[in-house]
Parts: structure tokens; sequence; C-alpha cells
């Protein structure tokens, strides 16, 4: 018969490509829309480690066209999107399933102005994240005090410094000699980093505090996507939105499962944030929420709508 | 001539001295950070700062290197050519490298004010992404003049040779 | 045309580029940006041309490059080397080649701490060419030992590379660690008895002095403390927990200041001069580094690697035979890359492959860090071999490839030795875990 013309599409993301973001859910991706297009649409991959795989430039590189769709962190560079940042403000939620799901739902009316030239095929959060530690067992608030913690964004940072200890900015593959050279006392990770990076063998204790997330995208250039065949328009979003969003609950369990294996193997303490516990730290950050909220309002007029929002949906879902 | 090459040969040289201060600083800054945690006083941000000071220092000292071929090459073939080619091969390195950094400028100029527009600031201090550019675009826009003055330098001994 | 045959074609322009005399990161830059606007238009090249000059020098860990080359250079300029050669020089100058051998062993030692090849060599031939050249040292031997010094830090841990590695592969990064340290020794000891053997052939390389007196010996001894002490504050700090590798650079480059005023040795003008070669030399390697980085943009597009490797995947030849490509194929890819990025760019790819040859894994990683640094020293386009010659104004590229044969024969005995006993890389991990 006669094939279509074909079309290469380059996809690119920043995980190493043992990671399961690679070959749970963008290799499959791919592979399903090349079968529904019936060849049509043929994929390109760079994962991290390559050129075009640095966190900071993933967005960037979609606007600009040097790849045709690209997973990214929303917090690198920060300030970027800073209506879907919210979510990562303290004890929205710990459970990506339904952190995922309500991003998908806020984006059409809340979220939408950010993503302006992108064709938005997914977003996603992680599992509430934990605070590792080496040499130092934290339970308590009080524990926390004087830590040199690793953090992931300012809302984690502002987050720490409110209780008590001490944030330090560090690119995730420098955190094990850190830790190991005792620089830093520990990091803030969910458990999957935890094993991509090696950090098992450095730390001994985890506190399941589930106190934070952070977000990701997955997305495409608007142009490009506008100038696919419709059977190629089609296929692209059946594969995503809400039925892509749907898998990221379960997807990140798996991912995080293996993290807590290897510590529980390895002897290490694991230990939940008890509910007192909870309600301190919560009533300590509540003058970081707001002191965020109004730094966001400046340049989102309906910053608290949002953040409002959120935890309207999160407790739909059953969060908090 | 020598008049207008002067002042710009110093530009080089000051940029480079400026470029090696922000190393001295990011020096400085890393080890009161080293010592301030000891006593509970560390500095807040040290990898912004000092990825800032390396970065921009980095981009002060180029067109140094420029200036005094510092850039490394291979030899083994051209030493066996005559200096007349030798010298055309020189400049035509020199006109690559100009017209290489002239579009490195023109495209690092988009990507700053893309940055600008975006708000971009560093990641833990929230330092604006000016700061970073300021130097990276200057020391592109000096290495230009650096190669230029080399291209002049190259041709200055054709002039005396001929003299001759 | 494909994209693997246009990914050949920009090696050959690029080393011909090279070949006239071009400076090597112009060569890269302009083959770089010139192929990916081939094969990616406009945009494609725009984009890389405004990313790279800030991306490619951003990274936190590139912070040692700067901060140990200033080190060195105040090192130097207070005399700190000077009295630690000599110091080498009363106990071994009477030995032929011992200058080389210790300045192999002091570049061991630097990298371990520094893990950066390109910083060990930019700081330790600032500091030790001239001190062999004033005891006499031919150029070729003395550039070439720095050169060839500069690839042992990384399999000593601390290694960056390793730990890259042991990400991409979810290897053991202690494993990685600590299996490396027989292997980097035996390169430090092989690359010694390349040394004697080669003085031994050719005395004139290195000519002896008189045996010194006990009396002089202790004299010189009394004369390194300062030297001593800055080695002693940076080794012991990293491995007490007071810094980081990353760190340790900065307290370095403090440390080797103070005691340069210290010395009364930085006079103003010693001062200007050191500003001067700070300058030179790491504006060389950043810039380096970006045309590296846009000609890896074009080269990972060209998606040459992956169908070499595809190519070494699908010959069906045995575990020795693919493992004898894989070297070849790094060591010809070392010609334009820096380790970091080969590592970056194919163990991906290299990983399933070995996986299901049954190589074990932490093996395999040493073998591989190792044959990438390999790339760093053999011409015609070796990086060691460009920033040794950056550090010695007015030494030539002939002279120091001229003295890096006896290096490259020593690697390929350790590759060879580090292949066929696998021991030599899992007995420390086996004690330990
Ligand atoms: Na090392
Ligand atoms: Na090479």
């Amino acid at each position: 018969g006669t094939a279509a013309a074909q079309t290469t599409l380059k996809v690119s993301h920043y995980l190493p490509p043992v990671h399961g973001i690679h070959t749970d859910f963008i290799v499959p991706w791919t592979e399903q829309v090349t079968a529904c297009t019936n060849g049509e649409i043929q994929f390109e991959i760079f994962p991290g480690g390559t050129q075009l795989g640095n966190v900071a430039k993933q967005q960037e590189q979609v606007l600009a066209g040097v790849v045709d769709i690209a997973h990214g962190l929303h917090g690198i560079p920060r300030g970027r999107f800073p209506r879907t940042s919210l979510i990562e403000l303290p004890f929205l939620t710990d459970d990506a399933g339904a952190a995922s799901e309500t991003l998908w739902e806020l984006y059409p009316d809340h979220l939408a102005p950010e993503y302006k030239g992108l064709k938005v095929l997914a977003l996603h959060a992680h599992n509430g994240g934990l605070i590792h530690t080496s040499d130092k067992k934290v339970e308590t608030m009080d524990d926390l005090k004087g830590l040199r913690l690793r953090t992931p964004s300012p809302a984690v940072s502002a987050m720490l410094t409110a209780l008590g200890a001490t944030p330090q900015g560090l690119p995730p593959g420098e955190v094990y000699e850190n830790i190991q050279k005792t620089v830093i006392d520990g990091t803030v990770f969910p458990w999957d980093p935890v094993k991509s990076f090696g950090l098992n063998e450095v730390l001994k204790y985890h506190l399941d505090a589930g106190a934070y997330t952070v977000p990701f995208f997955f997305v495409m250039n608007e142009r490009k996507y506008e100038g696919l065949s419709d059977t190629a328009k089609t296929c692209i979003d059946e594969a995503s939105g809400a039925a892509l969003v749907a898998k990221f609950g379960d997807w990140w369990d798996k991912w995080d499962a293996a993290g807590r294996q290897e510590a529980e193997a390895a002897g290490h303490t694991i230990t939940a944030l008890s509910p007192e516990e909870r309600q301190r730290w919560r009533d300590a950050l509540k003058p970081v929420t707001e002191a965020y909220i109004a730094e966001t309002a400046k340049q989102v007029d309906d910053a608290q709508a949002i953040y409002d929002a959120m935890r309207a949906k999160l407790a739909e879902k059953g969060q908090q | 001539m020598t008049r207008i090459l002067a002042p710009l040969r110093a530009l080089v040289g000051a940029a480079a001295v400026a470029g090696v201060l922000a190393y001295a600083a990011a020096a400085l800054l890393t080890v009161a950070d080293v010592v301030g945690r000891q006593i509970s006083m560390p500095v807040p941000g040290v990898v912004d700062l000092v990825q800032l000071c390396v970065l921009g220092g980095a981009w002060l000292v180029i067109p140094y290197a420029f200036l005094t071929g510092a850039h490394v090459g291979v030899d083994l073939v051209v030493d066996s050519f005559p200096p007349p080619v030798r010298r055309t091969l020189r400049i035509a390195a020199s006109l690559a490298a100009v017209v290489l950094l002239a579009l490195v400028l023109r495209q690092s100029w988009e990507a700053f004010g893309m940055q600008l527009m975006f708000g971009d600031r560093s990641q833990q201090l929230g330092i604006p992404i000016l700061w970073y550019w300021v130097p990276l675009l200057a020391g592109v826009a000096l290495s230009i003049v650096a190669s230029l003055l080399t291209i002049i330098d190259g041709i200055k001994p054709t002039v005396q040779e001929s003299a001759a | 045309m494909s994209g693997g045959m246009i990914g050949f074609l920009g090696f050959a322009l690029a080393l011909g580029l090279i070949a006239l005399g071009f400076p090597v990161a112009v060569a890269m830059a302009v083959v770089g940006v010139g192929g990916f606007w081939l094969l990616n238009g406009w945009t494609g090249a725009a984009f890389i041309l405004g990313s790279s000059p800030f991306e490619a020098i951003f990274p936190y860990s590139l912070s040692v490059v700067p901060l140990f080359v200033m080190m060195g250079v105040f090192a130097a300029r207070a005399g700190l080397s000077r009295s630690l050669f000599d110091m080498v020089n009363s106990f071994l100058g009477h030995v032929r080649g011992g200058l080389a051998v210790t300045a192999v062993g002091a570049c061991a030692l630097f990298g371990a701490i520094c893990g950066s090849s390109l910083a060990t060599v930019a700081t330790m031939g600032r500091v030790a060419i001239p001190e062999m050249k004033r005891h006499g040292y031919a150029d070729s031997l003395s550039s070439a030992s720095i050169a060839a010094g500069g690839t042992l830090g990384v399999l000593i841990p601390p290694s960056i590379l390793l730990v890259i590695y042991g990400i991409l592969t979810q290897t053991s990064i202690g494993q990685l660690f600590i299996g490396a340290i027989i292997p980097g020794v035996l390169g430090a000891v092989l690359y010694g008895l390349a040394i004697v053997v080669r003085v031994r052939m050719a005395p004139h390389l290195a000519p002896p002095v008189a045996r010194s007196t006990w009396a002089m010996r202790l004299r010189s001894i009394g004369r390194v403390w300062g030297v001593a002490l800055l080695f002693a504050l940076v080794i012991g700090g990293i491995y007490l927990g007071w810094f980081s590798p990353t760190e340790a650079a900065a307290v370095g480059a403090v440390g080797a200041f103070v005691l340069a005023v210290i010395s009364r040795e930085l006079t103003r003008q010693a001062l200007k001069e050191s500003v001067r070669e700070t300058a030179a030399l790491t504006g060389m390697i950043f810039f380096i580094l970006i045309g590296a980085s846009l000609f890896n943009y074009f080269l990972e597009t060209t998606g040459l690697p992956a169908a070499l490797i595809r190519l070494i995947e699908e010959s069906g030849l045995g575990p020795t035979a693919v493992l004898v490509l894989i070297m070849l194929f790094y060591i010809v890819l070392g010609c334009f890359m820096d380790a970091m990025s080969m590592i970056l760019l194919t163990v991906p790819f290299l990983a399933p492959v070995a996986a299901a040859l049954g190589f074990d894994m932490v093996w395999f990683g040493i073998l591989i860090v190792t044959v990438a640094e390999i790339g760093l020293i053999t011409p015609p386009i070796g990086m060691n071999l460009f920033v040794v010659q950056a550090t010695q104004p007015g030494l030539s590229q002939r002279v120091v490839v001229q003295g890096i044969l006896p290096f490259i024969l020593a690697d390929v005995v350790r590759l060879v030795i580090l292949a066929s006993f696998p021991i030599l890389a899992l007995w420390l991990p086996s004690k330990m875990f």
C-alpha cells in the first residue's frame, strides 16, 4: 500500500534512560503513537545526559522548535510557572495520583495562561517527599534545627528555613559526595531519586513527612502539533491528556517502592511523621504559605484563588 | 593606529583582571561558607554565588585568551608550510573565530532577551538572570575585539617584510 | 546522506581544520554549529549558539577548574613548588627520571582530590614542568609525564565520572569507588615504569645530579613545610568531612595565596603575572568546553555514536572481541570529546550490551572510565596534550606528542591486565560489601 509521508518527532527529557520516566512512560508513549498512526509518526528520544537533556532547557527547546516534545520540571529555572508551582506549597498533598489529576483538572481554567505556545500533553507531580539524613535521626521539628539539607525548590527552601533547618541548593548529581563528606546532613527527595542517585549507600534515616510535592510537564510545540495530519493529532490526543495523567499515580508508587525497598533491605530506619507533629509543622508553616502566595500574587492576580481551588480539588480526592 | 588599538588591548586586560577577581570572590565565598558552617553561620546560597562568579569570571577572561593566542592548536602539519601560508591560515582561523563569535553574540542576546522576558532568577537566592548575562555578553563582544586585534597583528609582519 | 555519514564528515572536517592550525575550540565550534545548522536548520543552530556559551560553563562542579588553576599559579609563584621539587631532587635526583616519576605520583594524588583531568594538568603543569626543566629534564619527558599523570586522578576516589557511570547504570557508587583504587594505583606504577624504561633508553632526557648529603636533604625538608601544609589541609579536609572535593579547590586557592603572601615572594610584578596566567589558561579551557559542547550537539544529532554501538551489538562477535571494539571506539571518540561527555553519551547505549554479554558492571565501569581517559592523551587530538601545551608558553605540540608514546603503551598494558584479570577491580569491593 502507499504509506503516508513519515514525520519524525524529537522528544527530550532530563532523566537517565534507566529511569521509569523513560522506560515506563516516554518510550511506551512514543510506541503507542507510532502504532496508532501506522508508522506515520516516528520518534527520536534524547534522554538526560545528552546535550538536549539539560533540565533547565526543556521548555525553551520546545518553544524554539529544537525538539518537538519535552518532559521537564516546572521549577527549573524557577519562577517560569508560578501558577502550577503553587502545588509545591507544604502539606497540600502527598499523593502523586491526586496531585497529578488536580493539576490536569485545573489546567484549562487556572493554569493555561503560562503554557503559551505549548500543547500540554500531561501534567503530573510526585508522591510526598521525605527528609533523608545520614547520621542524625529526625522525628520532630526540634531535630531539624541546624541541619543542612539539600532542597529542590524555593517553596521547600522556605519550608525548611521556617522549620529551623538550613537549605542548601545543590545539583542532584552532587548530593552523593556532599552527604558522604558530611558537607550536608541530608536531602529532601521522594524515594525514587534516592535510588536513582545511589543515595541509600550514604543515608541511614528517612522521615516520611509527606510534606511537599514537585510538578512536571510533558509538552509539545503547538505549531508543530497544528501542522500534523488529523490522524496524527487524534492519535497523540488519545495517548495523552486525562488518560495519560491517570497513570502517574501508579507509576510513581512503583518508582518510589524500589527506593523504599532498597532502604528497608539495607536496614535503615524509616519513620512516619506523627499526626501531632504533623499539625505542629502545619501551624509553623502557615506564615510561609501565606507569604509565598502573596509573593506569587505579584505576578498572578488570582494566586489565592488557584491555591484554594487546588485545596478543594485535593479534598475531593480524599487528601488532607 | 596604536592610539586606537592600545586602549582596546587595555580593556581586554582589564576585563581579565576583573575575571580573576571574580574567581577570587568565588574562592573566598566558599571558604567563608566552609568556616561559617562550623559556627552555624553559613553563607546562604553559596552555590548560586559561586556559579555566578565562575560564569562571569570565565567570560571576562576568555577575550584575554583570544588576545594572547592562548587557544591551543596542533602545529605538526602547519610547521612544514612556508611562512606566508602559515600567516594566511592564522588569519583565516581568526576570521572564522570572529564570524563564530558574532553569531554567538547575536544568539546570546536573543537567549538573554527570552530569559529576561521569563523573569528568570537563580535557583536558591533568586539573583536576576541579568547578572549572569552581562559579563557573558561583554565577554563575547570583547572576544570579537581581541580576535580582530590578532588579525591586525598578523598582517603587520607582511608589511614589514615587503618594506625590507 | 545518512546522519552517520555526516557525522564522519564532520569529524574529518574538524580534524582537517585543526591540522591547518585552527585552534581546537574554534574548529570544533565551527563544525558543530555548521553541522547542526545543516541537520536542524537555522532554528536549531540559533538555539545552540545562544545556549552553549552559558550552559557549558554553568555547572557548579566546574568551579574546580579556575580555583585549582589559581592554587597552582600561586603555589608556583610563592616558590612552594620549587622547594617541593628541590626536596624530591635531594632524595631522588641521582636516580635517572626520578623527578618525572615523582611528578606522576603528585598528579595522581592531586587528581584524586580534584577529579578533573583538565584542572589537574593545568595545575600540575604550571607547578612541575618549570621545575623539571630547571633540573635539566627534556620538555618532551616532563610535559608528557604531566599530561599522562593527569588521567590517573579520575580512578582514585572521589571521582565524578564514576558517580555519573553509577547513576546511568544503577551500579553501586561505593563499590565503583573502592574497586577503582587498585586499577588507579596500577596505572601510576605502570607510568613510573614507562618513565624508567624510556630514560634508560634515552638517558639525555633526564640528566642525573650528584647524590645529596643528608644535611642537604634535611635542609630541603625544612623548606617544604608550606606545601606540606597546603596538601595536608586540602586532602585532610576532604577526608575529615570539613569540605567537599569541589569546595577543596577554593580552600587550596586561598591557602596558596596566603602562603605566597607569607613567603614575601608575591611582589606586585608576580601578582600581575599570576593574574595573566590564570586568565589565559582558564579562558582557553572554558572556551574548549564551549567548543566541545557545540560539537557534541552536532555529533549527537548525527546519531553516529549510537550507530557505531549498534554495529558492535549486531556484529555477533564474542565478549572479548566486543570488549576490544568498545575500547577502540572510546579511544577514537576520545579524539574529540572529554571523558564526561563520552560517558554521558555512550554508556546508556553500551550498558545493555555489556550486561547482555554477562560483564560485571563494576569492572566494566572501571574499564570504561580508564579507556575514556586514555583518549585524552592520544594524538592527534587529546585534551590533556593541549592543556599541558598551554601551561608552557612556547612549548610545541610536536614535542608533547614525541614524549607521550611510552605512556600510551603503558595504558595499553594496563587495559590488557585489567581486561584479563577482573579480580583486580573486584577484589576490594568483595571485601568491603
Ligand atoms: Na578523583
Ligand atoms: Na585522543
